[in-house]
This record gives structure tokens, C-alpha cells and sequence, in this order.
């Protein structure tokens, strides 16, 4: 097969590169092919290579993806990348971004874990299959990519925006039966900067690559706030 | 030469007692005890779009208000439509709608409540949008309170044409 056309951003443009096509090739393959054979220069992250560690995350053809696990043939459109930096987070250089933002937002959103006084020594027992659970698991298996954030418009829109992946956070937190500030977390994101802000169109859970519902986690944010609203607990 | 016998691997622990699984729900501790660690404030930046005291508790006030408004408002809208179905289909003329609804406690009331749900709902739901595309939130509220205003004049000078 013919080789592959990758236009990569080089912050002034883009600089193309042809690479030779492989079966079962990742993006994070054809970038690194670049770094070792046509140009050290390039700059990008990534870690695990196996989808764990979230750190290889772009936008490939328009699309913000985790590279480690998508097939070149799975996105290359008559053999040719586009391959630029995640969406709304500054670029260091090339295809690295600056995720400092994106974290400290998990913590304005309250996204750290409050436990109890040891004068709660007995183990909390929590069954997997009660409802609460069932949301902190689904949110938990965040990876931290940044897909999502990348993905929203509402943060490209207001960049005081906690974003998708905060607001997850938070949720897990929320239903968290071991957590010690249920009310505390809540407090964290209801505003406007927080859950109220966000449209619910699902860009994120659509794009997100382990599947996360951060749309849901941020509805039941606002289901919760309110909740707490009308119990006078806010 | 300490025997066999003694390697903890020969001897491994009494069966652990197994703790039942509790029914569903039952695992969440209703009182979580005080949190241990210093409150949110003391380590975590504020929340940019929070604002102090009186402004936050002003946009929280809001955001109840505009979901109990659309609680209100989405049964009264169901019946709105169904009336205007029922007299549109019915061939209804003014005179005998006014026939019905004069004097009438319970349209005056019900339609009193929709005017009232939907100035909060609509001007609030506009304020949310100015306040995200404009950046400006002087203008936002007076936007708002305008479009609250003047849909509470047409909306009660309509409902007393009917009553
Ligand atoms: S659903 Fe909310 S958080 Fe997700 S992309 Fe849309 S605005 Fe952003
Ligand atoms: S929610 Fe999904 S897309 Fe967002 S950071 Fe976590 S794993 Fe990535
Ligand atoms: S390199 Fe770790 S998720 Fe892709």
C-alpha cells in the first residue's frame, strides 16, 4: 500500500510527512516513526502506549482521540492524517499541550477525596451493585486525557469553565459513600462556571475513549444541587 | 531446625469469618462524621464563576427558581395546548370561550401561575444566555428584568381580558 500522508502541526503550520503504511499501525506509531526516522525535533507525549495513562491524546482528522489505541486504518482518510494538538489547552510545542490548567480544575471542582474523622472506624460497606456506587464506578475509570475537555465547546467558549472530566470527578466524589463532604463537593460546582454551564449536547461522552458519561455525571450534578437547594443544604 | 509445621505457609490462618453483603443501600453510612481534612476553602481556589456571598447565593436562588419554573410551566403548557386544541376544534367563538373562563377562579388562577412561571423561566433562561455570549452581565440583567417585566404586564393584561 501506499504511504501514508501525515500533516503534523509544527506551530507555525503544518509539516508533512510521508510514512510508510503498516497493518494494525497506530497514530502514536506514525508519530513516533516521524520522531525516530524523519525528525527528533518533533515534540508529543505519551506514556503507557496500552490506553492507561492518558497522556498520548490528539486531534487526529478533526477529531480529539486517544492515539495509543486508534488504527491508523481506522481514521486515515484516502491515506492521509491530520494531526494537531488537543483543543483548548495551550500548546507547548507541537503536539504537546500544557495540561496544568485542566488538572487544577479538578481541584476548583473539589475533586479531592475528603475522609471522615477516625472516629468513623468502622469500614463503610459498600455494595457494588447500590445506584450511587454504580455512578462513582463508571466515573472512576477516567484516564485524564483530556478528550473530553478538548472536545467541548463550552470550554472553548469560557475558559473559567471547569470542564467534563472536573465535573466527573466531582460525581464520583458525590457518590462516594466514604467521602465526608458530599455538601462540600456540590458547593464546588454549582455555578456558573460549573455544572450550570453545561449545555448538555454530549460532545464529550461522545468522544470520550473509555466511554465515560461525563454529560450524565454533569446532570446529576445539577439533579443533586438542586436536591440540596430545596433541602436548604446549600 | 523449626519443623514444617511452624512455616505460617502450613499453617495458614482460621477461615476468615465472611460478612455478609448487606441488601442494597444499606452499606451507605448515613452519617459520615465530620470531614477530617481542612475545609475546601482553605486549600482549593475558588471556583472562578462563584462569586461571593450575596452574588452566589443570588445565582444559586436562580437556578432553583428556573427549575421549579419549568416544573410548573411543563403540566400548564400540556394544558394550554389541550385547550387550544379543544377550542379550536370545537369551533369555538370568543364570546363562548369568555363565556366560559369569565369569572372563572380556576383559569384565572391557572393562567395567572403560567404567566408568572413563564416570566421567571424565559427571563432567567435569557439572562444564562446574554450573560454566556455577551460576557456582560449588567446587560444580562437588565435584559431580563425588562423581558420579565414586560411579560408579566402582557401576560396579567391578558389574563384579565379573560377573567
Ligand atoms: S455535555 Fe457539557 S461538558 Fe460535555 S461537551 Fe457538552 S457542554 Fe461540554
Ligand atoms: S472523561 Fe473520558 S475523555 Fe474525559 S479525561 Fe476522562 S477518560 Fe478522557
Ligand atoms: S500512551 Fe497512555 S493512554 Fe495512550
Amino acid at each position: 500500500m501506499a504511504d501514508l500522508v501525515v500533516n503534523v502541526w509544527r506551530g507555525e503550520g503544518f509539516e508533512t510527512f510521508r510514512v510508510p503504511f503498516l497493518e494494525s499501525q497506530t497514530v502514536l506509531d506514525v508519530v513516533t516513526w516521524i520522531q525516530r526516522h524523519l525528525d527528533p525535533t518533533l515534540s508529543y507525549r505519551f506514556a503507557c502506549r496500552v490506553g492507561m495513562c492518558g497522556s498520548c491524546a490528539m486531534t487526529v482528522n478533526g477529531v480529539p482521540r486517544w492515539t495509543c489505541r486508534t488504527h491508523v486504518s481506522k481514521v486515515a482518510k484516502d491515506g492521509r492524517l491530520e494531526i494537531r494538538p488537543l483543543r483548548n489547552m495551550p500548546v507547548i510545542k507541537d503536539l504537546a499541550v500544557d495540561m496544568a490548567g485542566f488538572f487544577d480544575k479538578w481541584q476548583e471542582a473539589g475533586g479531592r477525596f475528603v475522609p471522615t474523622r477516625p472516629g468513623v472506624l468502622e469500614f463503610a460497606r459498600v455494595d457494588p451493585e447500590n445506584p450511587e456506587r454504580r455512578q462513582a464506578s463508571a466515573g472512576i475509570e477516567c484516564i485524564g486525557c483530556g478528550v473530553c475537555y478538548s472536545a467541548c465547546d463550552v470550554v472553548a467558549a469560557n475558559p473559567d469553565y471547569l470542564g467534563p472530566a472536573a465535573l466527573n470527578r466531582a460525581w464520583t466524589l458525590v457518590n462516594d459513600a466514604r467521602d465526608g463532604d458530599r455538601i462540600g463537593h456540590l458547593a464546588a460546582v454549582a455555578d456558573d462556571a460549573g455544572c450550570h454551564a453545561c449545555h448538555s449536547q454530549g460532545s464529550c461522552a461522545r468522544h470520550c475513549p473509555n466511554h465515560l458519561n461525563p454529560t450524565g455525571a454533569i446532570a446529576g450534578l445539577k439533579r443533586e444541587v438542586f436536591r440540596a437547594l430545596l433541602k436548604g443544604d446549600l | 531446625m523449626a519443623g514444617l509445621g511452624d512455616c505460617p505457609a502450613q499453617n495458614p490462618l482460621p477461615p476468615r469469618e465472611r460478612v455478609a453483603p448487606k441488601a442494597p443501600g444499606e452499606g451507605a453510612r448515613k452519617d459520615p462524621g465530620t470531614p477530617l481534612t481542612l475545609p475546601r476553602s482553605a486549600w482549593a481556589p475558588p471556583s472562578p464563576g462563584a462569586g461571593e456571598g450575596k452574588t452566589r447565593r443570588l445565582e444559586l436562588r436562580l437556578f432553583l427558581a428556573q427549575r421549579l419554573s419549568a416544573m410548573v410551566l411543563a403540566p400548564l403548557v400540556l394544558l394550554h395546548l389541550g385547550v387550544i386544541l379543544y377550542a379550536v376544534r370545537g369551533g369555538l367563538s370568543a364570546a363562548e370561550i369568555l363565556g366560559r373562563t369569565k369569572g372563572s377562579v380556576l383559569w384565572g388562577g391557572l393562567y395567572g401561575l403560567f404567566v408568572l412561571a413563564t416570566a421567571a423561566h424565559g427571563s432567567i433562561g435569557l439572562r444564562a444566555i446574554l450573560r454566556e455570549w455577551t460576557r456582560r452581565p449588567h446587560l444580562a440583567d437588565t435584559a431580563a428584568l425588562l423581558f420579565a417585566a414586560t411579560a408579566l404586564v402582557l401576560g396579567f393584561r391578558a389574563v384579565l381580558v379573560l377573567t
